[in-house]
């Protein structure tokens, strides 16, 4: 690689308007770093343009465009302060360059670079809103209350804009204020997590419990969904990833709303851009093996175990696979996924289950054990162990552990606290048993699990006639 | 050791100059010219095991009691059993000793700084394991302080003979837990007058089940903590018989899990019992509130304290609680990854937090670090609350590409300067002295007064580096207080006891004795009072000392003079309000 070229005092500074380029830019990262293949050569392609035509500022902003969107602010950095010296009056390479200088923990800078694009389009509010920002970050309330107040001036509707006046007027101590922005911004933006924490502790400061237990459970409910964006430009930058984690991040989100067809086509989509990227191999094992297709969830496990022998997951996954098709291979792939991961505690767990299914039951109440070793709330496998130990006539043991299983008032309490009875029934002490059934009704009526209770009734009723017998 | 009634005080010779704005070097490296030549070894083999990217610690203490702290260093290994020196991606440091290392502190009685590497004799070079950090408490309140040490790998107990040596307790005290733990810290929890033992854990991370990771350009990474499963912490009730009881499930800790790096325990809803928080890595960070029963409930969430202002968990690893805004309670600084501020939660007295971090000025300026080690001193001994973070990444740094370890940054000092409008805490960094001009891959720190001239040194360890001892020049020229604590029906180190320090004029100032917080070290135990210029003290002297003790009695004892080390042993003091 070339020797590095020195920037001109132009180029650094950013200021001094025809500055020409002092030959074409170098960054010999670029040479040294592995790439996804789509990443690489998006990369490669933009700096290959960029040194061709070292007098061409879109050339120089675009690299760092792509730069900046990879996580390389430093680089990035760099091709927006050549940018900046080619086209000084353009508003983008500053606006970019300020982003990129805070990013670098360089806030004066930073601002300095936001302030200079504004003055070249006053009207990009985005801009004003991060100026905001970044003054609140550096602690300056005045001015940054400033910015905040000018951007909601020019666009009433930005939430980011609310969002940050309300911190302004919270350092402040002014909490009826920052209440008020913060509400604005919720109601602007349902599903701005930020703004709905924001005005829970403030809900919290002021003393309104209900009110701070209600913006906590919808910040709750709004935390993994995808943030609103308010800024075009950053968008843009955004926009430029080729990796394959934007393919495997909509995927995920796709399996959450339970889309599984479109998510595979995302997940192979993931694959194509980055063959390597064993976690999209692990989730098609999964979901090829939900709908049946053994043979492209094999495939799939056997390029992920190829990939990285690492990965637990791969094997469990395609151990739920075969255990839902009844193979006896199932126990082998639980038994390596904990070969790889001796902590792997849902391994243990179905490793368990199968061995209790084939009568294996000590070495089902082991594994069982060791998920609770590692995952001592794990209420599952407590379960699991407790029902094993009643088969095994533990019955005083199985207690001990059901009895944890009944603490939390869930859907599956019911079914908690019938086990429980069972083991107390088969201990002899009739009384208690019969004291947990009533519960395990009364919490399945509670719940409307009427089947249930109507089952739990049968049981009540055999037991009393048992009792009666006695 | 025994302590012998009220104030004895050990003088020392202390610089009645008047106090200059700003010394040239405020801390300079020692370590080099005092013996102290560890380097600490990754054993990188190519394979990106997760703990080569995180360790390790050290701790001061004072394991022979002859009244100055030694050092103790914790030390990493190849993590691949397969593999040998010929196989690692580079070559071990040039002064590289396998184990970990005790060094003993000459400067009493000799009155030289000067440390010798006692490991042998003591016996405590570790068990093979990779280490990663280490607690020091008095556990068996014999006199004698003891070590923890954690690992990628089975915990090990040191019982301090007192006689130079220690003894390897682990298994009959119960306490060989064998996973990934990290920070740890001895705490009285139950008020028993007797330490017991908290455990950070990070992730079910194993060598066999290493995965390969990746940025988001396609690079080869360490993985990150969510890449394998997280763990709850281990908590350990002392049986008082020399054994410890594992409680996590009964106490109610292992109700949830997080990726624990950092640890500090105080009593942060002043309730008169000791609370646990725990900094996890991009996990919610977890208040652990004291229920005076035994159990603990997480309350982190609804307390402010588990998340960021914009309610997103941080990349928590160091930590660190005392009173920076003197209004006598516990507040908590937590340092998180680039690209994330460190996070400043101010509390309001009654244990609920507000993150303050960009009012105080520390929002910016610890965007471009990856904060490890950290704790509130007073460097300068102007009385209030300076910050110390030891920085180093543990993501590939583009522009060190190409070089053999490119995680290195820049420690960072912040001086707390009330007054100054909307910014309290100033980065003084670029004046703080050389060694804050190295980049290098810093992890623990240790605070204490190691040469015992009235201000606090500070020991940071680099990931496959040397450590470095930063003696500070500056703040005993300013006027100083400190005090060591001897409990008797309190543990005997008097952990969490609090010292309130009167003055005339002024706001009292709360500290409190406490050896854990920052990340994987252990500090000095003595409380540290930063008194100010000769005209400060004139205009604000001392007066007298409160301390509430563990076991919740309240003593008082005057303060008759400045600049030196005072005993306080429970019972001694006249009954305090």
């Amino acid at each position: 690689m070339a020797v590095v070229v020195s920037l001109t005092a132009a180029a650094a500074s950013g200021q001094s308007p025809g500055a020409s380029s002092a030959g074409p830019i170098s960054i010999p990262q670029i040479e040294q770093e592995e790439f996804e293949p789509a990443v690489g050569k998006q990369i490669r392609h933009a700096y290959e343009e960029a040194r061709r035509k070292p007098d061409d500022a879109e050339a120089a902003g675009r690299l760092g465009m792509i730069l900046q969107c990879y996580g390389k602010y430093e680089s990035a950095g760099m091709c927006y302060r050549r940018a900046r010296a080619l086209a000084p009056r353009s508003f983008r390479w500053a606006y970019y360059l300020g982003n990129v200088e805070a990013w670098l923990g360089k806030n004066q800078e930073g601002v300095q670079q936001v302030r200079n694009a504004l003055q070249l389009d006053t009207t990009y509010t985005p801009a004003r809103v991060r100026l905001g920002q970044m003054l609140l970050e550096a602690g300056d309330l005045e001015e940054s209350a400033r910015a905040f107040e000018e951007s909601i001036r020019q666009n009433p509707r930005l939430a980011a804009a609310h969002l940050g006046l309300g911190r302004v007027r919270q350092a402040g101590g002014d909490w009826s204020r920052a209440i008020e922005s913060y509400r604005r911004t919720s109601d602007i933006a349902p599903n701005d997590a930020a703004a709905r924490y924001a005005l829970a502790m403030a809900y919290k400061k002021t003393g309104d419990a209900d009110k701070a237990r209600d913006q906590l459970n919808a910040y709750q409910r709004v935390k993994e969904s995808v943030q609103p964006s308010e800024d075009p430009l950053m968008n843009e930058v955004k926009s430029l990833y080729m990796g394959g984690l934007s393919h495997f991040a909509k995927a995920s989100s796709l399996v959450q709303q339970g889309k599984n067809n479109e998510a595979i086509a995302e997940f192979e989509s993931a694959l194509r851009v980055n063959p390597r990227m064993v976690m999209a191999h692990i989730d098609l094992i999964a979901l090829y093996g939900g709908l049946g297709e053994k043979d492209k969830a094999e495939r799939h496990f056997r390029q992920a175990v190829e990939l990285d022998p690492g990965w637990a997951e791969a094997y469990y996954n395609w151990g739920l696979l075969l255990a839902r098709a009844q193979s006896s291979e199932a126990v082998d792939a639980f038994r390596k996924a904990i070969a790889v991961n001796p902590h792997y505690a849902d391994a243990h767990i179905r490793l368990g289950l199968l061995l209790d299914e084939t009568g294996h039951w000590a070495k089902a109440q082991e594994s069982f054990q060791r998920a609770l070793d590692d995952q001592p709330s794990n209420r599952e496998s407590r379960f699991l162990l407790g029902r094993s130990l009643i088969r095994t006539g533990d019955f005083h043991a199985a207690i001990a552990q059901l009895v944890q299983t009944t603490q939390v008032d869930d859907d599956k309490t019911p079914v908690c606290l019938q086990t429980l009875a069972v083991a107390y029934q088969r201990a002899g002490d009739l009384k208690a048993a019969v004291n947990y059934l009533q519960q395990a009704r009364q919490r399945a009526l509670a719940r409307k699990m009427d089947q249930l209770a109507a089952e739990l009734q049968r049981q009540l009723d055999e037991l009393f006639r048992e009792t009666k017998g006695q | 050791m025994l302590f012998l009634g009220a104030a004895i005080c050990f003088t020392f010779a202390w610089r009645s100059t008047a106090r200059t704005a700003e010394t040239a070097s405020i801390f300079e490296d020692a370590a080099g010219a005092t013996g102290l030549d560890f380097q600490h070894f990754i054993g990188a083999t190519g394979a990106y095991f997760t703990p080569e990217i995180m360790g390790s610690g050290a701790a001061l203490i004072d394991y022979d009691g002859d009244g100055d702290l030694d050092i103790y260093l914790v030390q990493g290994t190849i993590l691949d059993r397969t593999k040998s020196l010929k196989d690692l991606s580079f070559a071990p440091p040039e002064r590289f000793r396998p184990g970990n290392r005790l060094y003993r502190n000459e400067l009493i009685p000799t009155g030289k700084l000067r440390f010798v590497d006692v490991t042998a004799q003591a016996g405590v070079a570790g068990n093979g394991a990779f280490g990663m950090g280490v607690a020091v408490g008095d556990y068996d309140n014999d006199g004698h302080p003891d070590l923890f040490v954690t690992n990628f790998g089975r915990n090990v107990l040191y019982r301090n003979n007192g006689d130079g040596t220690f003894t390897d307790v682990t298994t009959s005290a119960g306490v060989g837990e064998d996973s990934f733990s990290a920070s740890a810290a001895f705490v009285d929890y139950d008020r028993d007058g007797y330490l017991d033992l908290f455990v950070t854990r990070y992730n079910s991370f194993t060598v066999e089940g290493n995965k390969k990771c990746f940025n988001y350009s396609g690079g080869r990474e360490y993985c990150g903590p969510g890449d394998y499963a997280s763990l709850s912490g281990k908590l350990y009730r002392n049986d008082t018989h020399g054994h410890f009881v594992d409680v996590t499930q009964k106490s109610g800790i292992a109700g949830a899990v997080g990726n624990g790096l950092g640890v500090v325990c105080a009593d942060f809803n002043s309730d008169g019992w000791m609370d646990i928080y725990v900094a996890n890595d991009k996990t919610p960070n977890h208040l652990w509130i004291n229920q005076r029963d035994g159990t603990f409930k997480e309350l982190a969430l609804m307390a402010g304290a588990a998340y960021n202002a914009d309610g997103k968990a941080l990349s928590g690893m160091g930590v660190t609680a005392a009173d920076f805004d003197d209004d006598g309670d516990e507040d908590i600084f937590v340092t998180n990854l680039t690209g994330e501020p460190n996070s400043l939660y101010q509390n309001d007295g009654s244990g609920n937090f507000e993150d303050v971090t960009n009012r105080y000025g520390l929002g910016h300026a610890s965007f471009a670090s990856t904060g490890f080690g950290t704790l509130w001193f007073d460097y300068d001994n102007d009385g209030r609350l300076d910050l110390f973070v030891a920085n180093g990444e543990v993501r590939v740094i583009d522009s060190q590409r190409g070089t053999p370890f490119p995680f290195r940054q820049r420690k960072q000092l912040f001086h707390n300067e009330p007054g100054r409008s909307a910014q309290t805490y100033r980065e003084v960094t670029t004046n703080a002295g050389s060694v804050f001009s190295l980049q290098e891959v810093s992890r623990g720190a240790a605070f204490g007064d190691i040469d015992n001239d009235g201000d606090i040194d500070i020991v940071v360890t680099n990931a496959n580096g040397p450590v470095r001892l930063l003696l500070n020049q500056a703040g005993s020229q300013n006027h100083w207080l400190e005090a060591k604590l001897g409990g008797v029906k309190s543990n005997r180190d008097a952990y969490g006891a609090r010292v309130v320090l009167y003055r005339k004029n002024r706001t009292p100032v709360w500290r409190r004795v406490a050896t854990d917080g920052s990340y994987l070290s252990a500090h000095d135990p003595r409380v540290h009072f930063g008194l100010g210029t000769d005209a400060e003290l004139k205009q604000a002297p001392p007066e007298k000392l409160l301390v509430i003790w563990p076991s919740g009695a309240k003593e008082t004892w005057e303060v008759a003079r400045p600049d030196r080390l005072v005993h306080l042993l429970e019972g001694s003091g006249k009954p305090g309000r």
